[in-house]
């Protein structure tokens, strides 16, 4: 088993060093590896802070490390990325969704993708507007109209 | 059209390579922020430097990275958010489209059950308790066949609207198309629709009856053909017991069923060479024969057929296939048991409620009612831990306005999650019909 060491830059210029295992599940970090000649500090990721890649490869450690080959071990296994989930905050999940596109991870993508489309399933309007930071730029007449037009959905 | 996609995390991809068009429709206040283009240059992202976070998700991302997992009526329901917000769910594309479906189509919980009302135009659904949507006036339909990526289609009374073609409606995003009719007038219609080769519309004609037997042709309308063609050589032989009337089709990896009393019907639309009868066998190797058999679709396409048993117990079954290349077969796999007086055992207070107007006082009379009467008509299974059935009772008799006594018979409909044998009864709907036909709401266009 290779045990090769890459080191991680974030935008603050914090490093992360990981195994090469781990890191290459990100297929970007995997095609900066062949591409380009790594920085003598370690392979720069300009838009993701050392906050959201503590989280990153966090995640990507447990899930290098943990090839569930039964129903017992997957079980373990979401347990763990629900518990994973349970400990992140709003902005924090946002974040790492950004982070999981630019650094196309598909499992943590869809994993914290599904997170926010659970939170929102039981939300009001206003509470989503709030989550995403949304200003209800509709008058009271446009807001009436889609309600009226939609009215099987506010049912 | 259908567009074919791949995997989530490869749609996404393939999406942001594809569109240039970038928006950002809001920021978080921060104070000092700059904008930072990522290797690909198409995503760019704000960054708050004092703090690290990084602000807005972009269109695509939040279309196809989050929005396509809402059920319909939650995303509906969030046209209110913004302008924005109601511009991208308004218009969004059939990529968009179709990786809702092919998300909504693996949680069974997004799926309802219909019901139409002629009288109101209306059809109620079992969606959180209630949905309405008004029939598009002024050609209420007769009758639905059947629903496939939610889209509902049906025919008009003939005798009223002789003219009138085959109806397919979107009641979500109230897009309709009428397909011409044919020549021949058709007992049954089934819509058929796949990323693979578009839809077709199977219909079922009778040729000939004999003393004992009925014999019936299949008609295929498909997007390829754009016209009505009789299928050669194949014709389907039935008792004349079996009728295709009032019997919803469903579709499934290629094949159109039909459920009559004892036989399952198919035919493989992909081919249109092929058809045949699956016949139920005896209580121990199938769903035997019994008044009321429902057949569903489960998330990997197989076919799920529900039963009341003899002891009034809802068997669920399912069929397996194994395609060879000349031969089909098949096989039933006894997939769940619910014993229903458990069942009204463990959730007596919310059952007695309905049964009390019936004058049924306990569960043993209602077991009693349930094995000799059969007012259970299980629905057609669609995988997961919910078995939905409609239970119809004689709550008295009215007398009506003549001083004649009417019989009043009221449905309810209870779907039970077999994880924890909870039973749940649909209250606020109204249904004049038992709600059959399944129903998954969803964005997708007609076909045209």
């Amino acid at each position: 088993m290779s045990t090769k060491k890459i080191t991680l830059l974030s935008s603050d210029r914090e490093q992360f060093i990981v195994d090469e295992a781990v890191a290459i599940q990100s297929q970007t970090i995997k095609n900066l590896i062949e591409d380009t000649v790594p920085d003598e500090d370690g392979i720069p990721l300009p838009v993701v802070h050392s906050r959201i890649l503590a989280k990153v490869t966090e995640y990507l450690t447990k899930h290098a490390n943990y090839k569930p080959h039964n129903d017992a071990a997957k079980e373990e296994l979401k347990n763990w990325d629900v518990k994973f989930l349970g400990k992140l905050d709003n902005n924090t999940l946002f974040d790492l969704i950004l982070a999981a596109n630019y650094l196309d991870i598909k499992g943590l993508l869809d994993l914290t993708c599904q997170a926010v489309a659970d939170l929102m399933k039981g939300m009001s309007v206003e509470e989503v507007r709030k989550l995403f930071n949304i200003e209800n730029d509709f008058t009271p007449e446009e807001e009436e109209a889609v309600r009226k037009e939609n009215q099987w959905a506010f049912d | 059209m259908v567009v074919r996609l791949g995997v989530q995390g490869q749609i996404v991809n393939k999406i942001f390579s594809m569109k240039k068009k970038k928006k950002m429709w809001t920021s978080r206040n921060s104070t000092k922020r700059t904008k930072i283009f990522s290797e690909d240059a198409l995503t760019h992202y704000d960054i708050d430097e004092e703090s690290g976070y990084s602000s807005t998700i972009p269109e695509d991302l939040l279309l196809y990275g989050i929005l396509f997992r809402l059920p319909a009526k939650v995303l509906f329901k969030f046209k209110l958010v913004c302008k924005y917000w109601n511009n991208l769910i308004t218009h969004c594309d059939s990529h968009f489209a179709a990786l809702h479906n092919r998300h909504a189509k693996t949680i069974p919980s997004n799926s309802c059950f219909l019901s139409v009302s002629q009288k109101k135009g209306i059809i109620s659904a079992t969606y959180d308790d209630n949905l309405h949507f008004k029939i598009p006036s002024p050609d209420p339909f007769l009758s639905f066949s059947g629903s496939a990526n939610g889209l509902l289609y049906g025919y008009p009374n003939y005798s009223d609207y002789p003219e009138s073609g085959i109806i397919i409606w979107n009641p979500i995003t109230k897009q309709s198309v009428t397909i011409p009719k044919s020549k021949r007038r058709f007992l049954n219609l089934a819509l058929a629709m796949d990323d693979d080769f578009g839809f077709a519309i199977v219909g079922i004609v009778i040729t000939y009856i004999s003393s004992f037997w009925v014999s019936y042709l299949f008609e295929v309308y498909s997007s390829k053909t754009r016209e009505w063609r009789r299928v050669p050589n194949v014709e389907l032989l039935l008792p004349r017991e079996e009728q295709f009337e009032l019997r919803n089709a469903v579709y499934s990896k290629g094949k159109v069923y039909w459920c009559l009393m004892r036989h399952i019907v198919w035919f493989d639309v992909e081919e249109e060479t092929v058809a045949g009868i699956i016949p139920c066998l005896s209580e121990e190797s199938g769903p035997a024969y019994c008044d009321w058999v429902e057949i569903g679709v489960c998330n990997d396409g197989e076919l799920s057929c529900s039963i009341l048993t003899g002891e009034g117990d809802i068997d669920i079954w399912l069929l397996r296939t194994n395609k060879r290349k000349d031969d089909h077969e098949f096989e039933w796999v006894k997939k769940h048991h619910v014993e229903t007086r458990e069942i009204f055992k463990k959730n007596w207070d919310l059952v007695s409620r309905f049964c009390y107007k019936a004058k049924i006082h306990t569960v043993s009379e209602l077991v009693e009612v349930v094995t000799r009467e059969h007012p259970i008509i299980p629905l057609p299974y669609l995988d997961g831990d919910l078995v939905w059935f409609w239970m119809i009772l004689e709550v008295g008799s009215k007398v009506n306005h003549k001083k004649r006594k009417k019989l009043d018979l009221k449905g309810k409909l209870f779907s039970i999650n077999l994880r924890n044998q909870e039973l749940k009864v649909f209250n606020r709907l109204k249904f004049e019909l038992h709600p059959s036909i399944p129903f998954l709401p969803s964005l997708l266009p007609c076909p045209t």
